[in-house]
């Protein structure tokens, strides 16, 4: 018989091994009873929507545990930027395409969401007015989400980086109206903590002749997934984290459909 | 098409005017009507006339978009944008 400490080693190992193995796409029946189907028994295809990914880091300089058997990764913001890439990989999620798959779009959160490696996590949105003419509303609620939970620094970063988002949902083209998914995800050393976290919302657009994509007026959802690095959960599987495919922060944070796009400057954000 | 605002949206639109313009705190309050010409209203700039029309956007829960702003001369101008995205949005949601 197994000691404790042996028994949970062996159940961590299980979970963070179904965890990994990601999930399948529902079969046919259910895709058809959801109306996913076409005429032809193809899946519908999302042609109105659209996904826009960024990532952005910040840290406080606060000290981090050590790195133990995990020193090959150099940092444990690489440790952190590995499991959001076996997150991404599981979901079969890629944060690089601006095609919107909606099973991809929701198995990358529900994959987030219960992550083996974090603890705390917090769940939940708020709801804002935007138009074409005004964004603020919109920053002050991703403001409001994460405003406690990251420094100064890292909040500025993560505005600039919804502002690339908007840029490429302005220069993407697509249907005369889309609809852009947006994701943010969040990378942050705070207070001794390392941060993991996600805002997602959804934006309509409109394309005006002469003048591309603007918001319609509005209410969106600002969607908000947070929680802690357990450091003690990633030394214990330290093995397995490091067979996975590595990342660092400048990956992660360079990876993805954004990434290129300079901040959008519409006067809008401040109006 | 309806270019007309009723009474009651009306006020709405002169106390946003007042509100975003800055025209509440001057001793002697500015008076609104159809012709006034609001970039030329006391100590109105481009930037305040963007503040206006974006508070008109979430208040009205209309589309004007970038392209109004030239379009703007008068308080009859912007009462004219407001009815016309309404006929244009018409029947879709919001």
């Amino acid at each position: 018989m197994s000691t404790g400490t042996e028994e949970q080693a062996r159940r961590e190992a299980v979970e963070i091994a179904l965890w990994a193995q990601g999930r399948q796409a529902p079969p046919r029946e259910v895709l058809a009873e959801l109306g996913l189907l076409g005429p032809d028994g193809r899946v519908l295809a999302d042609d109105g929507q659209e996904a826009g990914a960024g990532n952005a880091y910040g840290e406080d300089g606060s000290r981090l545990p050590d790195l133990g058997p995990l020193a090959p990764f150099g940092s444990w913001q690489s440790v952190a930027a590995t499991i959001l890439r076996k997150t991404a990989d599981s979901a079969g999620f890629d944060q690089t395409s601006t095609v919107f798959d909606v099973f991809q779009w929701i198995l990358f959160e529900i994959q987030f969401a219960s992550m083996p490696f974090l603890y705390d996590i917090t769940e939940d949105s708020r709801d804002v007015s935007i138009s074409s003419l005004s964004l603020s509303p919109a920053v002050r609620a991703v403001t409001d989400l994460v405003g406690g939970l990251v420094t100064e620094d890292a909040l500025t970063g993560i505005v600039d980086s919804i502002k690339k988002i908007g840029q490429l949902a302005v220069e993407n083209p697509g249907q005369p109206e889309k609809n852009s998914n947006v994701q943010q995800g969040v990378l942050t050393v705070a207070d001794g903590n390392v941060r993991l976290g996600l805002l997602r919302t959804a934006v309509r657009m409109e394309y005006r002749s002469g003048k591309g994509y603007q918001q319609l007026n509005q209410e969106i959802s600002v969607s908000r997934l947070f929680g802690n690095l357990d450091y003690g959960m990633c030394l214990r599987n330290a093995d397995i984290l490091l067979e996975w495919d590595g990342q660092d922060v400048d990956d992660w944070v360079n990876g993805t459909s954004s990434s290129p796009f300079p901040a959008n400057t519409s006067p809008a954000w401040d109006n | 098409m309806n270019t007309r605002l009723d009474p009651g949206e009306r006020e709405q639109l002169y106390s946003l005017i007042h509100e975003k313009l800055d025209l509440g705190g001057a001793e002697r309050p500015v008076e609104i009507e159809d012709t006034t010409a609001v970039r030329e209203l006391p100590g109105v700039d481009s930037l305040k006339l963007f503040g206006l029309l974006g508070a008109i956007e979430l208040g009205f829960r209309v589309n004007l978009g970038f392209e109004a702003i030239p379009q703007v001369q008068t308080v009859r101008d912007v009462e004219r944008l407001i009815c016309e995205s309404r006929a244009r949005y018409a029947g879709r949601p919001s």
